[in-house]
C-alpha cells in the first residue's frame, strides 16, 4: 500500500479513528495489527521477514540485558555481549543480503571470474526485494545496538517492540528511527490533540504535493530521457538530470513528510529527514541534511565503530569511503549506487585534501566567505557536484551512466531549450511550466527552512478562515495538478469514432 | 469542553470548504457532452414509452422530438457514440429503475462485438454513456462488468480522469451546459455544428438476408440479455438496423440478428433493404451515419411501424402534452438555429428537407441545374426536375412534408400567384439606374417578408416559414465564390436579415 493510493486514504482514517477510541492497553495492539496490514497489501508472504528481524533483535535485546545483569565477570559479558550483537547483525543482514545482494553477488563474481578468463555458468534467483527490508532491517538493529551501548532499556513487551519495527508510517521508506526516540513514544500513547492533527494534515498535504504533484511529474521526464537516453543526448540529459535532483529529493522528503505527518496524527513525533539539503554550501553540510536518519545512523553504528575521525586524517578519509560506499550499496545493489556512494565520499576527502588551496584562494582574490554570491556559487557547485553523482544513482548500471555521461559530453543541442523541443519529453508545455512553478513553490519552502522559519507555524499563526482557505486550497491543487488516475486524452475525446 | 466544541465546529467549517471547493473545481472540469445529452432524461419525472438503444446509428439516426410531434410519443434516445451492446445492457439496466418503457427498440449494428471490455479508443464515448448516470448500484456493477481492474475508477469517479483537463481550459469551460433539446439524440453531431454534411453514398449490395454469421459474440450474448431483461419485466422489445451501407461480411452479421429475434420470438426491422425510404445521395453524414435529412426519414419510418406494431398511447391531447410541446418548440428554435448557421446550400437545403419548414427559393442562376449534388438535393425536397427549364430564373414553392411546385420564369409572373404554401405576391422593388430589376419583394399573404434588398451577384435567395404558424424563420442569400481557384461552390453571402417587426418599424 502506497501512501498515494487510495487503499490508504481508506486505511488511515479508519486506523486513526480507532485508535482514539480503543482503549489505551490496545492501542499498540491496534497499531501493530495495521501495520502488519499495510505490509501485507504488498506482499503477504514477506511480513515473515519482519516478524523474524522482530524476534531475533528483540530477543538479542532481552539477552544483552540478562548479560549485563548477569553473574558473569566484566570480559565474559563483553565477549557475550559481542556475541549477541554479532548474532543478531549476522542473522538480519543475511536475510537482508540474500533478498537484496544475493544475485548482485553472483554476478560480480561471475565478472570478477571473467576478468581472469574463467567462464563460469552463474545463476540468476527469482528473487523478489521485499519491500523497505533496508529500512526495518537497520531500524531493527540500532535497537541491538542501543541496548548493547546501554543507551535503552531492552523492551520487555514483544508486541510493542514489534511495533516500534513495523510502526506503519515509516515502515517502508523511513525515516530510519531510533529506538530512544520511537519506543519510548510507543510506550505512552497519547490522547488525541488537536494542534497535532492539524499539524500532521499540513504535513501531510505538502507530503502529498511534493509526491504527486511534483515528483511524479519530473519523473515523467526524467524516465523518458533516461530511458532512451541514446535518443536524448546533451542538454535533454542535462535537464533530466537537474530534474532528477528535484524526483528524487521530493519523492523520499515527500514520502518521508507524509510519514510524519501520519505519525504526528497518530500522536507521535518521528525525526525529521530532510533539511533543506539543495541549500547546502559544501557536499559534507549537504550529508548533514540529506537523508538524516540514514546518514547519522551510519555515522553512529559504523563511522563511530570503525575509529571515526579518531584514527588520524588518513583513517578518517578511510572510514568514511568506507561508509559512503556501504551506503551507495545500502540504496540499492548495483555497482552504479556504489559509485554514487564512493563517489560523494570522495567529494569530501578531496575537499579536505584541498582546503588549503581553497583557502589561500579565498585569501588572495580577497573573496568575502560571507557574501551572498560567494555562498551561491557554493551552493551551486554543492549541487553540481551531487547531482553529477546522481546521474549514477539514476542510471539502470554503471555502464549507462558512462554512457550518458558521453551523451551529455559529446551532443551539442543547447537550441533545445529555446525552440519547444523541451516539451516533447512527456511533459507538454502547461504541464513543464506547472512543474517549474511547483519547483518555485518548493525552494520558496526550503528557504525558509533553511533559514530556521517554519512555513506550517505561519500558516497556523493565520486567522481560522486563512487557514481552511489554504488547506482546502491546497487540498484542491493536489487533486487538480497531481499526477494521479488517469490521464486525459482530449485528442480521444475530441474526436468520435462513431 | 468550550475549546472542544470549538474546533469540532473548526474541522467541519473547512470540511465543508474545501468540498464546496472540490464541487466546483469537479463541476468546472469534467466533460458536459453526457450532461448535456442525458441530463434530461434523469430530470423528467414523467415516463417514457419508448427507449432507443444502439450506436452512433441511432444517437444520430432517431429524433424523440419529431416521435412526439408526429405520433404523441414520449421516447428518450439513450444510444450513443460507440455504445455497444453490452453497455446498451447496463444503460437500460440503469434506465429502467428511472422510467418504466412500454418498448425498447435497440439497432444490432454492435452485434459483431467480440468483447465486453471497451477498448482504449473507445473510451471517451463511454464515459458519455456513464459520466451522467448516477452513482448506484447497477452502475458500480455495469463498471465492475465492463472493465477490467485499473480502469475503472474513472467511471466510478471520473474527477480521477477529468482533473487533468486544467490545461485545456478555454473559454468554453465558462459556458453554462445546458442539456440538449433532442432529448437524447445528436442528429447534426453537434462537435461540427455549423458543418453538417452530406455524403453521397454508394447503395450496399444486399446479400440474400439468409446469409448470416453465426459466430457466438459478446454482442450476442448481451443481445439475448437486453431480450431477456425486457421479456422478465414486461417490456417490448423491437430489434432495428438503421439504414447505411455495410459490406457483405458486416450484412452477415446484421442477418444473424434474425435468427436470435426468431429464437425469441421478437420482431426484427431490418432497415436496409431494397426498396429504402432513405436517399444514398443526400441522406449520409458520412459513409455510416445518417444525416438530418436521413434521421427524418428514419424517425418517420420507425414512428408508422411502431405506432402500427405496438400498442402506444398518443399523449397529445393529454397533461403532459403542454410540456412535451414546450419542449418540441425549444427543439424547433434549436433546428432552425442550426439551419441559420450552416455556410454552404448543399448542407442548407439537406436540413431544410424537415416537413416542418415550408420554403420560396428563388433561383438567379441556372448553373446550379448542371450540378448533380444540387439536383439530387432538389430531389430530395420534392422539386420534380422534369418542371424545371433550365435555362430561366425560377421559383422553388416546397410545402413540408409534401412536393415542391416549381414557377419558371418568375419575373413574368409578377403580381399575385396562389401556391401550396399561401398567396404569393412578387413585385420590382428596386430598379438600378438602367431601368433593371434590382431586387424583387416577396409577400406571402400579405406579409413583406424579405428586410433587405437582393444585393449584388445574388444567385439564389430563401425564404423559410414554419409551416403551421406560417412565421418566417429564415432569410438567406447565397452566391457562387470561387473555391481553390478551380471549383464553385455556393456559399452565404449576406447573414439572416434583420427580425421582420423590425423591418415593419423602419
Amino acid at each position: 500500500m502506497f501512501f498515494n493510493s487510495l487503499d490508504f486514504l481508506i486505511f488511515f482514517p479508519i486506523v486513526v479513528l480507532l485508535y482514539f477510541v480503543i482503549p489505551v492497553k490496545l492501542k499498540h495492539v491496534w497499531l501493530l495489527a495495521a501495520s502488519y496490514y499495510f505490509y501485507m497489501c504488498w506482499n503477504a508472504k514477506y511480513a515473515v521477514l519482519i516478524l523474524f528481524s522482530t524476534i531475533v533483535t528483540y530477543l538479542s535485546g532481552l539477552m544483552i540485558e540478562r548479560v549485563k545483569n548477569g553473574p558473569w565477570d566484566d570480559a565474559h559479558k563483553k565477549t557475550y555481549k559481542n556475541l549477541t550483537v554479532a548474532l543478531s547483525f549476522t542473522l538480519n543482514l543475511a536475510v537482508l543480503f540474500y533478498f537484496k545482494y544475493f544475485n548482485f553477488a553472483l554476478e560480480a563474481f561471475g565478472n570478477l571470474f571473467r576478468l581472469l578468463h574463467i567462464e563460469l555458468n552463474v545463476p540468476v534467483f527469482d528473487i523478489l526485494l521485499p519491500v523497505g527490508i533496508s529500512f526495518y532491517t537497520f531500524q531493527a538493529l540500532s535497537y541491538t545496538m542501543d541496548v548493547y551501548r546501554g543507551e535503552i532499556y531492552a523492551e520487555k513487551s514483544f508486541l510493542r517492540y514489534a511495533l516500534f519495527v513495523s510502526f506503519f508510517p515509516q515502515l517502508v521508506a523511513g525515516p530510519i528511527e531510533r529506538s530512544k526516540n520511537l519506543l519510548r513514544q510507543l510506550a505512552v500513547p497519547k490522547k488525541f490533540q488537536f494542534e497535532a492533527a492539524r499539524d500532521g494534515i499540513l504535513l501531510m498535504i505538502w507530503g502529498f504535493f511534493l509526491k504527486v504533484v511534483l515528483a511524479d511529474r519530473t519523473a515523467v521526464f526524467v524516465d523518458l530521457v533516461y530511458g532512451k537516453y541514446e535518443e536524448y543526448g546533451g542538454w535533454y540529459l542535462i535537464v533530466a538530470t537537474l530534474l532528477f535532483a528535484v524526483q528524487v529529493y521530493c519523492d523520499f522528503y515527500g514520502y518521508s513528510v507524509i510519514a510524519m505527518g501520519a505519525a504526528e496524527i497518530l500522536g507521535i513525533r518521528l525525526m525529521e529527514n530532510f533539511d533543506a539539503p539543495y541549500f547546502s554550501t559544501t557536499v559534507s553540510e549537504y550529508w548533514r541534511k540529506w537523508h538524516i536518519s540514514l546518514t547519522s545512523w551510519f555515522k553512529d553504528y559504523l563511522y563511530i565503530p570503525l575509529g571515526g575521525s579518531r584514527k588520524g586524517v588518513f583513517r578518517k578519509n578511510i572510514n568514511r569511503m568506507i561508509v559512503f560506499t556501504v551506503s551507495g550499496l545500502w540504496h540499492g545493489a548495483s555497482f552504479s549506487f556504489v559509485a554514487w556512494g564512493g563517489l560523494n565520499g570522495l567529494y569530501q576527502t578531496m575537499g579536505e585534501v584541498l582546503m588549503p588551496v581553497r583557502n589561500k584562494l579565498v585569501e588572495v582574490l580577497h573573496l568575502n566567505r560571507n557574501s551572498f554570491g560567494h555562498k551561491l556559487a557554493k551552493m551551486a557547485c554543492t549541487l553540481f557536484l551531487v547531482d553529477f553523482s546522481l546521474i549514477f544513482f539514476r542510471a539502470n548500471r554503471f555502464r549507462d551512466a558512462i554512457e550518458i555521461l558521453k551523451q551529455i559530453w559529446t551532443v551539442r543541442n543547447p537550441w533545445i531549450l529555446f525552440d519547444g523541443s523541451i516539451y516533447d519529453c512527456g511533459l507538454d508545455r502547461s504541464n513543464f511550466w506547472v512543474m517549474m512553478v511547483c519547483i518555485g513553490i518548493l525552494l520558496f519552502a526550503d528557504y525558509f527552512k533553511h533559514k530556521g522559519i517554519a512555513v506550517r507555524k505561519i500558516i497556523t499563526k493565520q486567522d481560522y478562515w486563512f487557514r481552511w482557505l489554504v488547506i482546502s486550497f491546497s487540498v484542491c491543487a493536489i487533486l487538480i495538478f497531481g499526477m494521479w488516475g488517469t490521464e486525459y486524452n482530449a485528442a480521444g475525446f475530441l474526436y468520435f469514432q462513431f | 469542553m468550550k475549546k472542544g466544541i470549538k474546533n469540532i465546529i473548526s474541522t467541519i467549517l473547512c470540511c465543508l470548504i474545501l468540498l464546496l471547493m472540490f464541487a466546483a473545481s469537479w463541476k468546472f472540469l469534467m466533460r458536459k457532452g453526457s450532461y448535456i445529452k442525458n441530463d434530461d432524461f434523469y430530470s423528467y419525472e414523467g415516463n417514457y414509452d419508448v427507449l432507443f438503444l444502439g450506436t452512433s446509428h441511432v444517437v444520430m439516426g432517431v429524433s424523440p422530438m419529431e416521435l412526439w410531434n408526429d405520433y404523441g410519443i414520449t421516447s428518450y434516445n439513450l444510444a450513443n457514440h460507440g455504445q455497444w451492446i453490452p453497455i446498451d445492457y447496463w444503460v437500460l439496466k440503469n434506465a429502467l429503475e428511472y422510467t418504466k418503457p412500454k418498448l425498447v427498440v435497440l439497432d444490432i449494428r454492435a452485434i459483431d462485438i467480440a468483447n465486453n471490455k471497451v477498448s482504449p479508443e473507445h473510451v471517451a464515448q463511454t464515459h458519455e454513456s456513464f459520466d451522467r448516470m448516477p452513482l448506484s448500484k447497477t452502475k458500480i456493477s455495469a463498471i465492475y462488468d465492463l472493465f477490467p481492474a485499473g480502469e475503472r475508477m474513472e467511471y466510478l469517479f471520473n474527477y480521477s480522469i477529468y482533473h487533468t483537463r486544467w490545461k485545456e481550459i478555454d473559454e468554453s469551460f465558462w459556458d453554462k451546459a445546458e442539456p440538449s433539446t433532442e432529448k437524447g439524440a445528436n442528429i447534426d453531431n453537434s462537435d461540427n455544428f455549423d458543418q453538417t454534411k452530406i455524403y453521397p453514398l454508394k447503395p450496399p449490395k444486399l446479400l440474400d438476408k439468409s446469409e448470416m454469421n453465426l459466430e457466438e459474440t459478446f454482442g450476442k450474448e448481451y443481445l439475448r440479455k437486453i431480450i431477456e431483461l425486457c421479456q422478465k419485466e414486461n417490456i417490448e422489445i423491437l430489434l432495428t438496423s438503421l439504414p447505411y451501407a455495410p459490406n457483405a461480411g458486416y450484412q452477415m452479421w446484421l442477418n444473424s440478428a434474425q435468427d436470435i429475434a426468431d429464437a425469441y420470438d421478437v420482431p426484427y426491422l431490418d432497415m436496409i433493404v431494397e426498396d429504402t425510404f432513405v436517399n444514398y445521395n443526400t441522406d449520409f453524414f458520412d459513409e455510416d451515419h445518417l444525416n438530418s435529412s436521413g434521421s427524418r426519414k428514419a424517425t418517420e419510418f420507425l414512428g408508422e411501424y411502431i405506432t402500427s406494431h405496438f400498442d402506444l398511447k398518443d399523449w397529445r391531447d393529454s397533461e403532459i402534452a403542454s410540456q412535451w410541446n414546450q419542449d418540441y418548440r425549444e427543439y424547433s428554435d434549436y433546428k432552425v438555429e442550426w439551419m441559420k448557421s450552416q455556410k454552404n446550400l448543399d448542407a442548407y437545403l439537406m436540413l431544410l428537407a424537415d416537413k416542418n419548414f415550408n420554403a420560396v427559393i428563388e433561383i438567379y442562376n441556372t448553373r446550379i441545374w448542371k450540378d448533380k449534388h444540387y439536383r439530387n438535393l432538389f430531389e430530395n425536397l420534392g422539386v420534380d426536375l422534369n418542371q424545371v427549364t433550365e435555362d430561366t430564373d425560377c421559383i422553388v414553392i416546397r410545402e413540408g412534408g409534401k412536393s415542391a411546385d416549381v414557377i419558371n420564369n418568375f419575373h413574368d409572373s409578377e403580381g399575385v400567384t396562389e401556391t401550396s404554401i399561401g398567396q404569393l405576391c412578387l413585385f420590382i422593388e428596386e430598379m438600378d439606374e438602367e431601368n433593371q430589376v434590382k431586387s424583387y419583394g416577396v409577400y406571402l399573404d400579405d406579409e413583406k417578408r424579405y428586410t433587405a434588398g437582393l444585393g449584388e451577384n445574388v444567385d439564389l435567395r430563401i425564404l423559410v416559414t414554419e409551416k403551421d404558424s406560417l412565421e418566417t424563420k429564415d432569410q438567406v442569400t447565397f452566391s457562387y465564390t470561387v473555391k481553390k481557384q478551380k471549383a464553385y461552390e455556393l456559399t452565404l453571402t449576406a447573414i439572416n436579415g434583420a427580425p421582420i417587426e423590425e423591418s415593419i418599424e423602419e
